[in-house]
C-alpha cells in the first residue's frame, strides 16, 4: 500500500528533466490512478459542503463513485497531456531561443494548453455527469470552477515547490562540487610535496660540507628550510601561486641539486620575471624533478635541465626540458602510473585548465621535454578556491 | 688491512664516507668511482676485498654491478640515502648496508661484521637480482676498457675460443663470463640458448627458417643466419609463442 502511494505521488517528483518518450505511457498511467482517486474526493467535499443529506447516497452508489472518478481522470489526464507534458518537452524544443521569445512562446502555450484542457476535461466530465448525477447547470459550473481553482493552484504550487528544489538541488551540487575540486586541488598538491630521497641526500650533502665547506652548508640548510617552508605553505590557503615565487622555488631546488651533481647538471633557467602568471602550486618541482631523474641522474657525463617560459598568443607556454639518449618514451600507460608524480601533475593540470591533455610530452634529438601551456592573465583559469 | 673501494657518484658523499672510515686503522681506500663502469674496472684491477657501494648511481646502479661481478666477489655494503624496499630486503637477509648521512656506530657494526667474514655472498646476490629485475645493460670490454651495452642492442651472445662475445650490429664486445653463467643471468631478459655455443636475442630474431633433420635456422635482425640444435629449437619456438 505505502508502496503504491509513492508510486502515485512520485508524478511529482520529476526532476525537471525532459522526459523520454518511453517514460510517458507509464506517466499517464500514474495520472489516470491520481484522477481516479482525487475526483471521488473532490466530489466528496463538494457534496459534502452542499448537500450534507445527500452523502451516504454518494458513498453508496458505485456508479456516482465511478462517474466522480471519470471526471477526475479526464481532468488529470487532459491537464497533464495538455500543460505537463507539453511543458516538459516544450522546455527542451525552445532551450535555444532568446529568453523573450522561449518565454512567449511559453505563455502563449500554457494559454492555449490551459483552454484545450478545460475544454476537453470540461466537457468531458459534463457529458458523464449528466449521464449520472441529475443536478442543476450551475451546481455543474460550481464544480467545474471549483475542479480547475484546484488543479491550477495545486499545479502552481507543486511546480513552485519542484522548481524550488531542483534550484536548491542545483546549488548544493554546484557548492559540493567547488568543494570537492579545491579538496582535491588541495590533496594532490600535498601529495606532490619534495620526494624523500631528496631530503636526505641533502642531508648527506649538508653533513659532508660541514667540515670543509661550512659557508656552503649553511648556505643549503637555509635552501632546505625554505623549500619545506613554501612546500608546507604554499597549497594551505589558495591553490595557486605566482609562476614566479615556483620559479624561485625550483631555483632554489635545482641550486641543491648541482651541489650533488656538480658538472654533470648544467642548468638553463628563465631569467626575465612574469608578472601576473598564475600556476597551482609545486606544480613545476615534479616536472623538474623527473628531469633529474631521467636526464642527469643515470647519465654519467649528466646533462642539462632547461626551464623555458615563453609567450604563446594569450597564453604562456612553461616547458621543461632534459638531456637524453633519445631512448623511446615508455608508453602513456606507464608514464602516468596512478600515484605517479608525472600523472599528479597532470590530474592537476587537468583541473587547473579544464583540458582534457594539458601535459605534453614531446622528444627530440638528444631531449625530452614536457611542456604545459596556461592563460598569461592572472585572473582567468584560476581553481576557486 | 682490509683494502676497501668507495663508488659513489656524489664527490660529497665519497668525501664525507672517507673521513667516517679514516677513524677505522684497518681500513685502507685503494680507490673510489663515480659511476658503474668505473667501479667495474677497479674492482677487477684493484682486487679490493670490500666495496661500500651506493645503490642510486649513473651507468650501472649498485645491484646492477653486482650482477656483473665475476666469480669470487668482494664483500658488499650497500649504502642508499633512501630505499625502503631495498632497506627491508637488505633486513630480511641480514645483508649490510648503510644509510646517508652514515652514523658513525652504523658504519662500525657493518665493519665488524665485514671483519668477522660471515657475509653472505649469495644472499647479496640473490637480492641484486631480485631488486634490479630483468637486466637491461650488460658491462663487457671493448679492448682494455670496460663498456656497457644496452642489451637492446646485442643481437646474439657466442662463444670463440672459449671467449665470449656479445654481438651487437656493429662490433664483438668481449664478456668475462662463462655462456652459462649469462645464459641464467640473460634469461629473464629475453635471450635464448640455441645452441651449445650461442644465445640470441629474442626481440633480434626475424625469421624461422626449418633446416635438416629437426634442426632449425634462425635469421637475425642484421641477416645472419645462424643454427638451432635440435633439442633447443622446441624452446626457441615455445619461447617465440610458435606451437
Amino acid at each position: 500500500m505505502k508502496c503504491f502511494f509513492k508510486w502515485v505521488f512520485s508524478i511529482f517528483s520529476f526532476s525537471g528533466q525532459t522526459p523520454q518518450w518511453r517514460d510517458v505511457p507509464l506517466l499517464l498511467a500514474k495520472c489516470t490512478v491520481w484522477g481516479l482517486l482525487t475526483g471521488p474526493i473532490i466530489a466528496f467535499v463538494f457534496i459534502l459542503a452542499e448537500h450534507p443529506e445527500a452523502v451516504v447516497g454518494y458513498l453508496l452508489s458505485p456508479r456516482e463513485l465511478l462517474t466522480s472518478s471519470v471526471v477526475g481522470v479526464a481532468w488529470g489526464l487532459s491537464f497533464y497531456i495538455f500543460l505537463g507534458l507539453g511543458n516538459a518537452f516544450l522546455k527542451n524544443w525552445i532551450g535555444g531561443y532568446p529568453r523573450a521569445i522561449s518565454y512567449t512562446i511559453s505563455v502563449i502555450f500554457n494559454v492555449v494548453g490551459t483552454s484545450m484542457a478545460v475544454l476537453v476535461a470540461g466537457s468531458t466530465s459534463l457529458f458523464v455527469t449528466n449521464q449520472t448525477f441529475n443536478i442543476p447547470a450551475d451546481y455543474y459550473w460550481r464544480l467545474a470552477v471549483i475542479n480547475i481553482a484546484l488543479a491550477l493552484g495545486l499545479g502552481v504550487i507543486i511546480k513552485a515547490f519542484i522548481h524550488l528544489r531542483i534550484e536548491v538541488e542545483k546549488t548544493q551540487n554546484l557548492l559540493r562540487e567547488q568543494e570537492l575540486a579545491t579538496s582535491r586541488a588541495q590533496s594532490l598538491a600535498l601529495q606532490s610535496q619534495i620526494n624523500p630521497h631528496f631530503f636526505f641526500n641533502t642531508l648527506n650533502t649538508i653533513s659532508a660540507l660541514i667540515d670543509d665547506e661550512p659557508a656552503a652548508a649553511r648556505r643549503n640548510i637555509g635552501r632546505l628550510a625554505d623549500l619545506f617552508r613554501y612546500t608546507l605553505g604554499c597549497c594551505t590557503h589558495s591553490s595557486t601561486v605566482d609562476l614566479d615565487q615556483e620559479l624561485d622555488f625550483v631555483r632554489d631546488y635545482l641550486a641543491i641539486e648541482q651541489e650533488r651533481f656538480r658538472r654533470r647538471l648544467n642548468l638553463e633557467l628563465p631569467e626575465s620575471p612574469n608578472p601576473g602568471i598564475q600556476v597551482p602550486g609545486l606544480i613545476l618541482q615534479p616536472l623538474v624533478e623527473n628531469a633529474i631523474k631521467h636526464g642527469i641522474a643515470p647519465r654519467i657525463e649528466g646533462g642539462t635541465v632547461a626551464i623555458r617560459v615563453q609567450p604563446a598568443g594569450d597564453r604562456v607556454r612553461i616547458t621543461v626540458r632534459n638531456t637524453s639518449d633519445g631512448e623511446p618514451l615508455p608508453d602513456e600507460r606507464s608514464l602516468y602510473k596512478p600515484g605517479h608524480a608525472l600523472d599528479n601533475v597532470r590530474a592537476r593540470l587537468r583541473m587547473f585548465t579544464g583540458q582534457p591533455n594539458p601535459l605534453v610530452v614531446a622528444t627530440g634529438f638528444g631531449y625530452t621535454e614536457f611542456g604545459f601551456e596556461i592563460s598569461s592573465s592572472a585572473a582567468a583559469g584560476k581553481v576557486s578556491a | 688491512m682490509i683494502r676497501t673501494l668507495l663508488v659513489d657518484d656524489e664527490e660529497l658523499a665519497r668525501t664525507s664516507m672517507r673521513r667516517a672510515l679514516a677513524d677505522f686503522t684497518d681500513i685502507e681506500i685503494v680507490g673510489e668511482a663515480a659511476d658503474g663502469v668505473e667501479a667495474l674496472e677497479k674492482i677487477a684491477e684493484l682486487k679490493p676485498a670490500l666495496v661500500l657501494l651506493d645503490i642510486e648511481m649513473p651507468g650501472l646502479n649498485g645491484f646492477e654491478i653486482v650482477q656483473q661481478l665475476q666469480s669470487d666477489p668482494p664483500a658488499i655494503v650497500f649504502i642508499t640515502a633512501y630505499d625502503e624496499y631495498a632497506v627491508r630486503a637488505f633486513e630480511a637477509n641480514a645483508i649490510d648496508y648503510l644509510l646517508k648521512p652514515v652514523r658513525q656506530e652504523r658504519l662500525e657494526r657493518a665493519l665488524d661484521r665485514v671483519r668477522r667474514g660471515t657475509q653472505r655472498k649469495t644472499a647479496v646476490a640473490d637480492i641484486s637480482k631480485e631488486r634490479s629485475g630483468p637486466l637491461r645493460r650488460l658491462a663487457a670490454r671493448r679492448g682494455k676498457r670496460i663498456v656497457i651495452v644496452p642489451l637492446r642492442d646485442v643481437i646474439r651472445v657466442e662463444i670463440e675460443d672459449k671467449l665470449v662475445f656479445a654481438c651487437t650490429a656493429t662490433e664483438r664486445l668481449l664478456v668475462e663470463k662463462t655462456i652459462g653463467e649469462l645464459e641464467t643471468m640473460l634469461a629473464p631478459s629475453g635471450f635464448l640458448r640455441i645452441s651449445r655455443g650461442e644465445l640470441v636475442n629474442l626481440e633480434s630474431v626475424r625469421e624461422l627458417i626449418p633446416w635438416f633433420s629437426g634442426t632449425w635456422r634462425v635469421k637475425l635482425a642484421n641477416n645472419e643466419e645462424r643454427d638451432v640444435s635440435r633439442d633447443r629449437a622446441r624452446q626457441l619456438k615455445e619461447a617465440m609463442g610458435i606451437e
